[in-house]
């Protein structure tokens, strides 16, 4: 196809985005290129300013604007729980739930010796700094199910709870609509290994 | 397309882009075989718990030239070791086991007893009962071994007695690269001293496997003169410095308990 220079630079931009291809990439590129030029304006700007303007939070390190984030500058959010997290994107997964109203800590990774990736490199220190405070009652731990995430909370599980804080880990097991029959067997045996009483 | 398939226990895991994973494995049949799993971050289908680190798997593959990325069609789980996702310490000896193979192992010429050794290592980790502090440096040893870098210990380096004949301690010369005995030692440099025990125990043929070199009974002092050995044989071979290790440091979990009252002169 014949693109104008700067038509096949916005093309080669949008294509990098996750999930679009060249196809796509085009179709969104012509797409901005007959939009009326608010439009164009406001779109240019958002993505400046989502670059510019997000911090990580100073208490929690999920994403913010400013020294605090929403969540750690909200009365209602109680401070006795705190969720710990890998990841913004597992906070964000979190709040979907509208379940919990308590606050978070983000720990931006998980503990990969193989990569070099040690406590020193994640959050870990602010968080148990932000415990020491004395507010905190539970922590729940919700990094990912993976070897290196269960590592990750046995690792902090080992350093919160001689703090005399509750330590939890979030329930592993069958997805909601799921078939016992054709779930796998790690999954089935951590879903048995974490039954509740009914 | 030819599609290899076999055994295989996964090193390391990596992401790649949005969707991909990059995976080590150290299989039975092929060597060490690194691969690009395509879309393994979205669609648990067919990688179903099988691209975690330590798994052992079934992985279907095709090969690919040196230093190319192998691409992997697929990945069945054998079976899921345990003990790395719920005890901090068998984590910290199962990640300096696989980057231990995965440094120390060039590529696709590796033999089969690499692969058993890992998984024989990490069947160890998931049983109490089989657990000694001589595993480390057994595992160790017979990596050594099977890489082709263990030391002849029977025999002194410069005079040729046999260590086991002539009983006693000997010393190992890191400048010689093997085992002297007591006439020679002066001419080794910077030594280790090894006690009769552990000199004896190395001139054993080891290779009844890890869990029949883990079932002698060892004393903690020559346990601790082997893994002192064996750090010094290692540090000469890896080409550079393990991640896993100051890891293990920084973390504080300790990999061995702790090595006290060696001579080194
Ligand atoms: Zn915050
Ligand atoms: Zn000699």
């Amino acid at each position: 196809m014949h693109l104008t220079p700067a038509l096949a630079r916005l093309v080669q931009a949008l294509g990098k985005l996750p999930g679009i291809g060249e196809k796509t990439a085009t179709r969104l590129a012509l797409h901005i290129l007959n939009a009326d030029r608010d439009y164009v304006e406001s779109l240019a700007e958002a993505i400046w300013a989502v670059k510019a303007a997000t911090t990580l939070c100073q208490e929690c390190f999920g994403l913010a604007e400013g020294e605090l984030c929403s969540i750690c500058s909200d009365p209602q959010r109680s401070p006795e729980a705190i969720c710990v997290v890998e990841e913004p994107a597992d906070l964000m997964a979190v709040e979907r739930t509208h379940d919990y109203r308590g606050q978070y800590h983000v720990l931006h990774g998980v503990l990969a010796p193989l990569d070099g990736i040690g406590p020193d490199e994640l959050k870990i220190a602010p968080l148990l700094e932000r415990l020491r405070r004395g507010r905190t009652k539970e922590v729940i731990i919700a990094t990912n199910p993976t070897v290196e995430g269960e590592a990750t909370a046995l690792y902090l599980a080992k350093l919160i709870k001689p703090l005399g804080i509750r330590v939890s880990r979030i329930a592993h097991g069958i997805p909601m609509g799921g078939d016992v029959e054709y779930v796998d067997a790690v999954t089935l045996g951590r879903a048995i290994e974490g039954r509740r009483e009914m | 397309m030819v599609e290899a398939r076999t055994p295989a226990i996964v090193l390391r895991t990596r992401t790649h882009g949005e969707s991909d994973k990059i995976v080590t494995f150290m299989t039975r049949d092929w060597g060490k075989v690194t691969g690009i799993a395509k879309g393994a971050k979205r669609s648990h289908r067919r990688f179903v718990n099988a691209l975690e680190p330590f798994a052992h798997v079934h992985v279907r593959f095709r090969p690919s030239q040196a230093n190319e990325l192998a691409f992997i069609f697929g990945c069945d789980l054998i079976q899921s070791f345990q003990a790395p996702s719920r005890d901090l310490q068998r984590f910290a000896l199962a990640s300096y086991t696989a980057e231990l193979v995965d440094a120390m192992v060039i590529g696709g010429e590796s033999g089969q007893e690499i692969y058993s050794l890992l998984f024989e290592s990490l069947s160890v980790l998931e049983e109490d009962s089989l657990w000694t502090p001589l595993f480390l440096p057994a595992f160790e040893f017979l990596l050594l071994s099977h890489v082709g870098y263990a030391p002849n210990c029977t025999a002194c380096h410069y005079c040729g007695v046999s260590l086991l004949e002539r009983g006693g301690a000997a010393t190992f010369s890191v400048s010689a690269g093997g085992l002297l005995c007591s006439h020679c030692r002066e001419r080794g440099g910077a030594t280790l001293v090894l006690s009769a025990e552990t000199v004896q125990f190395l001139c054993r043929p080891q290779f009844g496997g890890l869990k029949a070199l883990l079932a002698t009974p060892v004393s903690p002092r020559a346990c601790a003169e082997m893994r002192a050995l064996a750090a010094r044989l290692l540090n000469q071979h890896l080409p550079r410095p393990l991640k896993s290790l100051a890891f293990l440091s920084q973390a504080g979990i300790p990999l061995v308990s702790s090595i006290d009252g060696l001579q080194e002169e």
